[in-house]
């Protein structure tokens, strides 16, 4: 959905936000253009002043001309040394900072965007917008303008300069320019096509690299390792065909722009020459004139590329225009309070709710918390639960009706002030690199080891850490590998005890967890649900026993609701799931 | 060095030819391009001497023509062959990257970290085929036209060659020293932005986490610290950059003035003529710049020697071991007895399993109980062979698992992993991985008997709809149903299940075990849970605590030992016969009202 499928046509819109972009630093901007047209200005002087020392300095014989022409020669390469330093800085400042603003706008842009963004968004998608295309945008901004002004100037300047000496000679000199543009224009575009695909498949390759890696436990298991060697090699051939096929038409374009050259050369000679035997034509003039000539290369060669490259630009700055423009689905509102400790009377009133708008996924759920209470999820899977708490922590907002802590809409709330008072244990522990104390510490950034250590204590968690190597200090990769699943949940428990909630959120905090840490858990928790309001998930019917209330969700609704007396006493669902576990043995 | 050239020359073997051949074709377009000036010479020589010969004048033009065209095709071909040479070696070097990746033991994925191998894999082999592609025929050519463009100078005028080569020694030392202090600079930046982009990579993933916390805040100081040091670094380097280039400049203008002073001095004097005076001017221009170039060339060498050793490091790393000198035994299917004979297991020192010793069955159900960390995981690890560094033995069938070749073996266990990891493809698409050609009828039933069709059937695209990254937009009962239909399709002959119903509800998971049954008639099966009612039903329960075995046997026997299990047995009713008189005591309560 996201990829390459952009429009062909140059769009004024894009590129008005693109310039808009340089606002801040346009007097920086103005005075790099300003150096680029001298230093081009300057460039054209060159094959001048060696005409001089010719004409007047060999062909008569004049020590003293030559000097003053090598003298001239002095001057000019110290001014354009002092051009190009000028230019070098100027541009990388602003390219920098350029590329630095757009990789903050859009890293705020994900800062506000909601998780429903991110459900659909591969994260290597986000990356690529965020680093190499606003490296592109910002490297055309600078480099592409500069590259593009110095040629088109140069290659003017070289044309009046020549017209000027010597209008026929320079008419048939500049005869074949047309034909250089021509062809380079033809040549880059294809070239860059070439490069777009070989882009293409280089991030196929590397998502293949990616997801190869993530997934190599199942890929070991399954015996997966020759089929996706396999699979692989086919995609690395397409990208030897693919570079090699981008890298011949370059090998081919470059020599045909030498030939050209030459031959313009070529033309100067035969031309110029009769001239010269006729006398109409000095030889300083031809000598100028061919190293006009060779020279028209380069700025031709510039301009092809940089106008070639405005396609993929466009498309670049199109894509991160479009993250930058994404509206966030849940949204603090302007006026929205930040002030207030949360009590814990939580309602949930006639929501509906579907991740997709076709299927709803609660249907009129209704519910109505005191403070203080701990209140139990049960239900079969993909029933609802977890996405009940989504709609707690705001990742997502209602289709109709609305959540309310102690009477208000969360949607009257900011954020932090709503998140920063839950506690919450996702159904998928996600750890970050780091230690394990740092993992728990991000419940409250400022918390003590002391308090650390209490809150691992709390969750069964503390003697085993304390028997690793390094105890608190053990690193752990991304995802908190090598730890065992039961280890990670339980770091995840003691990050969100750790943060002293309002609200506790257990979403199968702990699934695979042994019953025997679980039940010390629920010794503890005693002291540590006091005073809140919780909520726990769980499968394992022993996890949920010291709940005030269950509530057994099927189908997006409130099945059952009641002590475990009350719906034992009911013998529907929750006594069903309830004697599947437990009578049996 | 040498050892850099040496693995540089190993990596080149598969594309040697290629390698020769545009070596070959980089020779004759040099010769080429220094025909070029020489022409040139000729040309305004006979134009000074006014011989007003004008045939030779067209002669010579189309020469020029003729030396330019001859260039372009050499270089045309050096480009072709160059190109399918580095190509080719860089292809060689990604799949290997890859096989390295998938045949590594897991050990060894614990060393490094996933963006760290990402980085190896991706941006270490294109900086080498840059160097292949672009730097090694760079630094060829400018050594060919140093030779060649030094020979012919001498040829016309000894004294002024000496002059026109006189500053390339310094400029090449003055361009090799400040690229060596860019190199440095390069490397920190480069640390800097692969931070960052770490940085951001762990935002993204975790992003429910950091949202769940409400710290946004926090991440975004990060981030705003990382982004503005590396807008310093980068400034930092582009000042470095903008000193050399027009210093070097300078000094590369420097010279051509030289030759213009000399030259000109020399062709006023008529030591030389006026063509050679061109000639030579055109000459120093093939050499000036590309003697610049070479300088950054070889400090970017560096760089490539960089990634060289962060491939070889992965390359170097062992590959799982296969059975080595195993007696051929045609395969055939496992019955799927096993017996683990005194097995003891840790990671780097780390003890995890001790003294292990038991024996299933083939066709039998066991179930593993122990507390989290206990190493119930590790142990059916063991049993794939996902590590070989254990002491004592494990047989199946009577045979060494360490002689029974991996794939053989991997093949006939299914393992559910304990988290679930799907791939970003459709459903059909998870569920078929195992295998080469998906059957449609067997991976329907398979996805029936994981009771996966349930709720497959209320997605509005059913089996084509694809799954967010990881899963993400699953529920988690859902994420465990698909990797378990994943591995039934494979029709395995032992079954491991690590806490595969953990997000499963009782109704659901007694629907799985009944068709389980059925599915896996003679299938031995490991089931990994944490719930008792679970293991009770299993003709064999396992008890393991802190990497021993504490009880084996069944449910009656187990519940008639004092023990671990009965204690757990007993926790759970306990507490549950509480709730449950309060539960009957309701139910009197209601009927007597
Ligand atoms: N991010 C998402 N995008 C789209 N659909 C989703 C997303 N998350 C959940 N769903 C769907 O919504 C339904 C309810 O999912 P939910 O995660 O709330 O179930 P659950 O009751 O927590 O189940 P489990 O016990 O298996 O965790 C499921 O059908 C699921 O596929
Ligand atoms: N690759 C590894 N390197 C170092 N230690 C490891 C590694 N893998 C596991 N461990 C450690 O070995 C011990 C056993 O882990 P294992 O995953 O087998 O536990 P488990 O019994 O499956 O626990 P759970 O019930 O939580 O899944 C744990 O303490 C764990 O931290
Ligand atoms: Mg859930
Ligand atoms: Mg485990």
């Amino acid at each position: 959905m996201h990829d390459e499928e952009f429009s062909k046509q140059f769009d004024t819109s894009v590129w008005r936000k693109v310039f808009r972009l340089l606002s801040p630093y346009r007097w920086h901007y103005a005075g790099i253009m300003t150096v680029i047209m001298l230093m081009a200005g300057v460039e054209v002087l060159f094959p001048l002043v060696v005409r001089y020392a010719v004409d007047e300095g060999i062909t008569p014989g004049r020590r003293d001309v030559i000097l003053i022409a090598v003298f001239e020669y002095l001057g000019l390469i110290i001014m354009q040394a002092f051009l190009v330093a000028s230019f070098i800085s100027g541009c990388a400042r602003v390219g920098v900072r350029v590329i630095a603003d757009l990789r903050r706008m859009t890293y705020d842009r994900l800062q506000s965007l909601s998780i429903s963004y991110f459900d659909k968004t591969p994260v290597g998608w986000l990356m690529s917008r965020m680093f190499s295309d606003s490296q592109r945008v910002g490297d055309t901004l600078t480099w592409g303008a500069v590259d593009f002004v110095w040629g088109a100037v140069n290659m003017s300047l070289m044309a009046v300069a020549m017209l000027v000496v010597h209008w026929k000679l320079a008419l048939a000199a500049l005869s074949l320019l047309p034909l250089i543009v021509g062809i380079s224009i033809f040549f880059q575009r294809r070239i860059l096509r070439g490069y777009r695909s070989v882009r293409r498949i280089n991030s196929e390759i590397t998502a293949g690299f990616n997801e190869g890696y993530m997934g190599v436990r199942v890929i070991k298991s399954l015996v997966r390792e020759t089929a996706m060697a396999r699979d692989f090699e086919t995609l690395t051939g397409k990208m030897f065909e693919a570079s090699v096929r981008s890298a011949v038409l370059s090998s081919v374009y470059l020599p045909i722009i030498h030939v050209i050259g030459a031959t313009g050369s070529a033309l100067v000679i035969a031309f110029g020459g009769s001239g010269v035997i006729a006398g109409s034509i000095s030889l300083g003039t031809l000598v100028a004139f061919i190293s006009y000539t060779r020279r028209f290369f380069d700025p031709a060669n510039e301009i092809a590329r940089v106008f070639g490259q405005l396609q993929e630009t466009q498309a670049s700055a199109e894509r991160v225009f479009m993250l930058l423009d994404a509206a966030p689905e849940v949204t603090e509102r302007p006026n929205a309070s930040n002030e207030g400790r949360i009590r814990g009377k939580i309602e949930f009133r006639d929501v509906w709710f579907g991740y997709d708008r076709k299927t709803p996924v609660l249907r009129q759920f209704n519910l109505t918390v005191d403070p203080g209470q701990t209140i139990a999820l049960v239900g079969p899977t993909g029933s609802g639960k977890t996405t009940v708490m989504n709609l707690l922590l705001r990742f997502y907002d209602p289709t109709r009706g609305a959540v309310l802590i102690d009477g208000e809409d969360i949607r009257q709330w900011t954020f932090l002030r709503l998140r920063s008072q839950m506690g919450v244990v996702l159904q998928t522990p996600h750890l970050f690199s780091g230690t394990v104390r740092e993992n728990i510490r991000y419940g409250k950034l400022d918390a003590t080891d002391d308090a650390i250590g209490t809150a691992a204590k709390q969750v069964g968690l503390h003697e085993f850490v304390e028997a690793l190597p390094s105890g608190y200090e053990t690193v752990l990769r991304e995802g908190g590998e090598p730890l065992s699943t039961g280890q990670k949940q339980l770091i995840s428990l003691a990050r969100a005890v750790l943060a002293d909630p309002a609200i506790f959120i257990m979403d199968e905090a702990t699934s695979s967890v042994d019953t025997d840490t679980e039940l010390r858990i629920q010794k503890a928790s005693e002291q540590l649900l006091a005073g809140r309001t919780a909520f726990i998930i769980a499968h394992r019917l022993s996890t949920i026993r010291q709940a005030d209330r269950i509530l057994v969700i099927e189908k997006g609704r409130i099945a059952e609701n009641g002590t475990h007396a009350e719906l034992m006493a009911r013998r529907g669902m929750y006594h069903q799931l309830y004697s599947q576990q437990f009578m049996k043995s | 060095m040498g050892s850099l050239i040496r693995d540089f020359w190993n990596l080149t073997q598969p594309c040697r030819k290629a390698f020769v051949l545009a070596a070959v074709a980089l020779v004759a377009a040099t010769a080429f391009q220094l025909v070029l000036p020489w022409v040139l010479r000729m040309a305004i020589d006979s134009l000074t001497a006014r011989t007003n010969d004008y045939r030779l004048i067209i002669m010579l033009a189309s020469g020029l023509v003729g030396a330019a065209a001859g260039e372009a095709i050499f270089t045309f071909l050096k480009g072709k062959w160059a190109a399918e040479a580095s190509e080719g070696t860089v292809t060689h070097l990604r799949n290997r990257m890859f096989e390295q990746m998938v045949r590594m033991p897991f050990s060894a994925h614990g060393t490094v970290a996933a963006g760290d191998f990402i980085q190896r894999a991706t941006s270490d082999i294109q900086t080498l085929g840059r160097f292949l592609s672009v730097q090694v025929t760079e630094v060829a050519r400018t050594v060919c036209l140093l030779a060649g463009v030094s020979t012919l100078m001498f040829m016309m005028q000894p004294t002024l060659a000496l002059a026109a080569l006189a500053l390339l020694p310094p400029i090449f030392l003055f361009s090799m020293v400040i690229f060596r202090k860019i190199q440095k600079r390069f490397e920190t930046l480069d640390e800097t932005e692969a931070a960052l982009s770490s940085n951001v990579q762990e935002y993204l993933t975790g992003v429910r986490v950091v949202r769940a916390f409400a710290r946004e805040p926090y991440e975004s100081g990060r981030f705003r610290e990382l982004n503005a040091r590396l807008v310093r670094e980068d400034i930092a380097l582009s000042t470095l950059h903008a000193v050399f280039w027009p210093t070097s400049d300078v000094m590369c203008m420097l010279q051509a003035v030289i030759v213009l002073y000399l030259g000109g001095m020399k062709a006023v004097d008529g030591d030389i003529s006026l063509g050679t005076f061109v000639a030579f001017n055109s000459y120093v221009m093939y050499l000036i710049w590309p003697v610049r170039q070479i300088g950054r060339l070889l400090g970017e060498m560096g760089r490539a020697s960089v990634s060289m050793r962060r491939i070889r490091e992965i390359l170097d790393l062992p590959r799982e071991a296969d059975a080595e000198g195993a007696p051929e035994v045609e395969s055939k299917r496992l019955k799927g007895g096993v017996y683990f004979k005194h097995v003891s297991f840790g990671f780097d020192g780390q003890k995890v399993l001790h003294d292990i010793h038991f024996r299933v069955r083939p066709g039998k159900t066991v179930a593993i109980l122990g507390a989290t960390g206990s190493g119930k995981t590790t142990l059916m690890q063991l049993l794939l062979r996902f590590h070989d560094d254990y002491s004592g033995a494990i047989y199946i069938d009577d045979r060494d698992i360490r002689q029974i070749p991996k794939d053989e073996l991997r093949s006939q266990i299914g393992i559910v992993l304990q988290e679930a990891f799907l791939f970003s493809k459709s459903i059909y698409d998870n569920i078929s991985f195992g295998v080469d050609q998906p059957e449609r009828r067997l991976i329907r039933n398979a996805a029936a008997a994981a009771a996966v069709d349930r709720f497959v059937s209320e997605f509005p695209e059913r089996y084509r709809t694809v799954v967010g990254e990881r899963g993400v937009t699953l529920s988690g009962g859902q994420k465990q149903r698909i990797a378990l239909a994943r591995v039934l399709v494979k029709r395995p002959s032992i079954l491991i299940l690590d806490d595969t119903t953990s997000a499963l509800d009782t109704e659901t998971e007694a629907a799985i075990w009944s068709s389980l049954r059925k599915w896996l008639s003679d299938c031995t099966a490991f089931i990994i849970t944490h719930r008792l009612s679970t293991a009770a039903a299993a003709n064999k329960i396992i008890v393991l605590d802190k990497g021993r075995i504490v009880q084996q046997g069944n449910h009656e026997e187990l519940i008639r030992q004092p023990g671990h299990y009965r204690k757990l047995h007993e926790q759970q009713w306990a507490k549950m016969a509480v709730l449950d008189r309060e539960a009957s005591r309701g139910h009197a309560r209601r009927r007597v009202q």
